[in-house]
């Protein structure tokens, strides 16, 4: 190990005394992103991030984006309509330290859509043990979301939700961290879309999901550096809801810093979803519960990811800007949707940071 | 899966060698930060989002958007 690197470390990661630490760098991102599918839907985001310290302690955060769609998916109304239209959102919070080790964090989140409109709040509580081994990091969230009007709903209908989360890292050796994150989600209210209708016997009817819906996900992620610039990470997650959806997914990256102002990264994430318990391909017969949302039903996705970081200064200086850039491939291959078995889908992004 | 998680939990607890500072150096690499960018973690959870049905990050953005609902 050089001199300067170990001395580099030592600055980054010594385990200090309780004195309070500066809770976070300002951050100013410029960051924009495209999505684009073959059902013809087109999304673009332009989003502006800003993280500003008032005191040593205390960070105030603020995001405000949006999505710019042009043309909504034809699985979700009866035939390909054009849609162009936009979805804005904001957030607001701060993140203040209590003493060295302990910090808490609130957010507060708007999204508005001609058709659906999110408020949602988050409180957050981390500490870090004193010999900087484990990161315990707390979370309690709630949301309240008015959908409609559209061609199923006249006036709108809300849906609140309720999520709580418990977040653990772990530093295991000195090449080794384990993250292990538990959660826990309840909706009730109104579920479906306020467009889509559904083909019963010849017949179409609205779309009808159950109001209360309960989740539960648990994931364990490795992250193991190999060599000195190189690092391989694992994740495994799995959740299951009330309506009977069971997903398992593994996601894999390697992260390679080809020279110390440039990192790579090669992702790729496997999921499997297993259909909702009312789900169907096709209803022969009206019953309580009827969609055709392909997300209710069973389906393998893939989705590889390659990201660029140029971070400057070098790698050991704390960086003061980013310029990043990343590319990905989403494949969704459905069971039981003989009108759209499959999905692709391709998105980029480029950002640049500047932190002070 | 719970079940497996929770021994997972323990055994990191309670069975953790200690790493004396001058042994994170590989931790302190950048290819070792646990998260990516914070706007793009954002972008790809939001197309997970509408695209898998996963939870919106951070409890918000439960918006359609993209026609998804």
């Amino acid at each position: 190990m050089s001199l300067r690197a170990l001395t580099a470390a030592l600055v980054l990661v010594s385990c200090g005394g309780a004195t309070a630490r500066p809770v976070g760098r300002g951050e100013l991102t410029l960051h924009g992103g495209v999505y684009t599918d073959r059902d013809q839907v087109t999304v673009w985001n332009p989003a502006v991030r800003a993280r500003v310290p008032v005191s040593r302690g205390t960070l105030v955060t603020g995001s405000y984006g949006v999505d710019l769609i042009s043309a909504a998916s034809v699985d979700v109304v009866a035939s390909a309509s054009r849609v162009v239209e936009q979805r804005h959102e904001g957030a607001l919070g701060a993140r203040t330290t209590l003493d060295g080790r302990t910090a808490v964090e609130a957010t507060a989140r708007l999204s508005v859509e001609p058709d659906y409109r999110s408020l949602s709040g988050s409180f957050a509580w981390e500490r870090e043990t004193e010999d900087r081994h484990r990161t315990v990091r707390l979370e309690l969230r709630g949301r309240r979301d008015e959908a409609g009007p559209g061609w199923v709903l006249q006036r709108p209908e809300t849906l609140r939700a309720v999520a709580g989360s418990a977040l653990v890292t772990q530093v295991v050796s000195a090449r080794t961290l384990v993250r292990v994150g538990l959660q826990a989600e309840h909706l009730q209210g109104w579920q479906a879309s306020v467009y889509r209708f559904v083909p019963v016997d010849g017949a179409w009817y609205p779309e009808r999901l159950p109001e209360a819906r309960t989740r539960a996900s648990a994931t364990v992620r490795v992250l193991r550096s190999l060599a000195p610039t190189v690092s391989l990470s694992g994740e495994y997650g799995a959740s299951l809801d009330g309506w009977g959806v069971m997903v398992n997914a593994v996601d894999t990256s390697v992260r390679w810093e080809t020279a110390p102002w440039l990192v790579l990264e090669g992702r790729a994430r496997v999921l499997r979803q297993e259909r909702a318990v009312f789900y169907q391909g096709t209803y022969g017969a009206l019953t309580v519960y009827r969609t055709r949302d392909r997300l209710l039903g069973g389906y393998t996705a893939f989705w590889p990811m390659v990201t660029a970081r140029v971070q400057l200064p070098s790698w050991p200086a704390e960086r003061r800007w980013e310029l990043g850039a990343s590319a990905s491939w989403l494949h969704q291959r459905f069971d039981d949707f003989p009108l759209l078995p499959v999905r692709d889908a391709l998105t980029a992004e480029l950002w640049l940071s500047r932190y002070f | 899966m719970t079940r497996a998680s929770a021994l997972l939990l323990a055994l990191l607890l309670g069975a953790c060698v200690t790493v004396r500072p001058w042994e994170r150096e590989r931790l302190a690499r950048r290819a070792m930060e646990p998260d990516g960018h914070g706007a793009s973690s954002g972008f790809q959870a939001h197309v997970a989002s509408v695209r898998f049905g996963d939870p919106p990050a951070g409890g918000g953005g439960g918006g359609g958007g993209c026609g998804c609902r």
